[in-house]
């Protein structure tokens, strides 16, 4: 992996994040939404409307309005909410933290338990555990996390009485409370990931054990355990690195589900209750924030995936 | 002896039945000798040599009977059939090693070269990371690579097949094997690359004074390498003998049938034309009864090579063939 590699997808990166501010920026422009409606409410007078889209620059011409917003968020002002008067940028950004830490478990649980049970259904290969993996898989695929989330909640926190229904606790504030309110979020999400995951670790695993090169390694002589670890996870983990970046995209949507079931005050519940208020700069802060978070998993995954596979260093 | 194959099965399970991939092969190698192995694809070749090496892929393989009888470099004897995983991993890649087709598919895409050849050395002869790599890039050096070490830290993706399988080569002979498989080494390669591994083999045959088991299609392969030719049909051994008597006068006439569709000038790199023997090879999930060979075979009688199994036959002079004819047809066997 090169620098000018590395550059060159940064370029790239900035260029698809411009396409996207292009786009937020049309949409909201044809969204029945007036900001001075929003601001004055349905009975001010035409008047004042006007004065105050004028003083918005809503008068303006459209790439003139365009122009202005792209040079105030390049300086990291993505505007005042038209609900709360508050800058968005810090609530957004706070918001994002809450839906990443979630993300963030939520792989991680993913990761722990997808890898070790996709590489032990394709070491026993139709046993109890392979059936079992294979239904975790169906299920979490044809499931929809609305589904999941009320299961989770039912049984856990309502039959069990382990888990606080909903709400959300920063774990600054109180660490363990913070930890308990995550675990039904985390549980709904990861199940789809786990299920993915759980997957394509159990076909690439089959592919690899079967491969000549599994072959030879078993041929030196080395520990089973070796060539397990040195030689099929290592390659069998090349392909997962891809579906977690896809999957990433996959959460941004699914956390708009999950955070307003289980009320967390993250980017997806934020987003949503801009699009309620016809909050625009909300809205289109939260649009953008969220298609940045999915570009950077990528470079991400692009630049995962190129130090654990050489045919990808590109130079 | 080296090696010592005795009665040797190996059964398939397969959905549509269970296929004898393998049955009741015996043969043996000398210290330092090459045997080559022929026989049409499907023979069963390569479950031997897997078998050898322990790696019938279970399930679907199993093996069902038979003795493998190694003789290490300490002068002690192991059944590879019945010795301890500890065992086996200690002769692996240490005592018998193995190049296979295709050897780019026999490397892996994530480690350098160089670290792939050292892996052996590391573990057999407890190298330390730099002196292991510094033997591999001398490895590299000794089987004619140019610029060992820039090639020491190329990945597989970054060299072609002629030069992974000196790579291949490299890997196998790092702790000086006493045996070496090659299972049809260079038929994936194109034909000056062909010539190049085999006397490549030959010189490390010669420098280690290590046995060879060649398998391979090619006869033309087999004049230039091999001391000893065994023939396989249908998972068992034909023919077995000295390689210019099986040559000159083959008593199988499966062996016969591949002699004579082997192109003129025995150099030749082309693969085997099988326009002499009509038909195609049995299928391994049902053999024909007696004689294996008996629906392809011009001298097969009704009665006979159809009902009665042939026994291998000494033939003295080291040559051996299973052929219930074989005095009737001696010399018309072309
Ligand atoms: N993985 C497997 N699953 C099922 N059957 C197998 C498997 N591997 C080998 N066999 C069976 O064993 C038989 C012999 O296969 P083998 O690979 O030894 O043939 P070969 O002589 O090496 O042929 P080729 O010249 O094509 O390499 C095959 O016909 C097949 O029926
Ligand atoms: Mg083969």
């Amino acid at each position: 992996m090169s620098l000018t590699w590395l550059s060159r997808r940064l370029l790239l990166m900035a260029y698809t994040m411009l396409v996207v501010a292009v786009l937020v920026f049309a949409i909201t422009q044809v969204l029945p939404a007036d900001a001075a409606v929003t601001l004055l409410g349905q009975n001010a007078t035409p008047a004042a409307l006007l004065a105050l889209r004028q003083k918005l620059g809503l008068t303006d011409p459209t790439w003139l309005q365009f122009w202005h917003w792209l040079w105030s968020l390049l300086h990291g002002n993505f505007g005042t909410s038209m609900r709360t008067g508050l800058p968005v940028g810090p609530t957004m950004f706070a918001a994002l933290s809450r839906s990443l830490l979630l993300a963030a478990c939520s792989i991680l649980l993913m990761l722990v338990i997808a890898v070790p049970l996709g590489v032990l259904a394709a070491l026993r290969r139709g046993s109890a555990l392979d059936v079992f993996a294979s239904l975790v898989s169906y299920l979490g695929i044809s499931v929809p996390e609305f589904v999941t989330a009320t299961f989770v909640l039912v049984v856990l926190a309502d039959r069990l009485g382990w888990l606080p229904a909903t709400g959300y606790v920063p774990l600054s504030q109180h660490f363990a409370d913070g930890v308990r309110h995550l675990i039904a979020p985390v549980l709904t999400i990861s199940l789809v990931l786990i299920a993915h995951v759980a997957r394509m670790m159990r076909s690439e695993t089959i592919d690899v054990l079967a491969s000549d090169y599994v072959r030879a390694a078993q041929l030196k002589g080395l520990l089973r355990r070796t060539v397990l670890v040195r030689h099929v996870l290592r390659n069998a983990l090349l392909p997962v690195v891809t579906v977690v970046a896809l999957d990433v995209g996959y959460l941004l949507g699914g956390i708009i589900v999950v955070e307003e079931i289980f009320a967390i005050p993250g980017i997806g519940r934020e987003l949503l209750i801009a699009i309620q208020n016809r909050d625009l700069p909300s809205i289109q802060a939260g649009a953008l924030i969220m298609a940045g978070t999915y570009a950077v998993a990528n470079l991400l995954a692009d630049i995962a995936y190129a130090l654990l596979d050489p045919r990808l260093r590109y130079d | 002896m080296l090696l010592s194959i005795n009665d040797l099965s190996v059964r398939f399970a397969t959905a549509a039945g269970t296929a004898d991939a393998v049955a009741s092969l015996s043969f043996a190698i000398e210290e330092g000798e090459t045997l080559a192995i022929v026989g049409e694809s499907g023979s069963g070749k390569s479950v031997s040599a897997l078998a050898i090496m322990g790696l019938v892929p279970n399930p679907p393989g199993r093996v069902t009977s038979g003795q493998i009888v190694f003789r290490r470099r300490n002068g002690s004897t192991e059944d590879l059939l019945r010795a301890s995983s500890a065992r086996l991993r200690d002769i692996r890649g240490n005592e018998i090693a193995m190049v296979f087709q295709e050897p780019l598919a026999a490397l892996s895409p994530v480690f350098t070269i160089g670290e792939q050849i050292a892996e052996s050395l590391r573990l057999h002869q407890r190298k330390s990371h730099a002196d292991a790599m510094r033997m591999a890039v001398r490895m590299l050096g000794s089987l004619g690579i140019s610029e060992p070490e820039m090639r020491a830290r190329s990945y597989p993706h970054q060299i072609s097949g002629g030069m992974a399988q000196r790579v291949m080569i490299a890997m196998a002979m790092a702790c000086r094997p006493r045996l070496l498989i090659a299972d049809e080494p260079t038929t994936a390669l194109d034909v000056t690359i062909q010539a190049e591994i085999l006397s490549l083999i030959r010189q490390m045959k010669e420098e280690t004074g290590m046995a060879v088991l060649f398998i391979t299609h090619n006869l033309g392969v087999v004049a230039q390498i091999a001391d000893r030719v065994a023939v396989m049909y249908a998972g068992r051994l034909v023919e077995e003998g000295p390689t210019k008597q099986i040559f000159s006068s083959p008593r199988m006439p499966y062996t016969s049938g591949l002699l004579a569709s082997v192109p003129r000038l025995v150099t030749d790199d082309s693969p085997l034309v099988l326009s002499a023997i009509p038909g195609e090879p049995p299928s391994p999930l049902a053999h024909p009864r007696g004689c294996a060979f008996h629906p392809r075979c011009r001298y097969a009688v009704k009665g006979l090579c159809d009902t009665t199994p042939p026994p291998l036959r000494d033939l003295g002079n080291g040559q051996a063939a299973r052929c219930l004819r074989i005095d009737e047809i001696v010399g018309g066997a072309t």
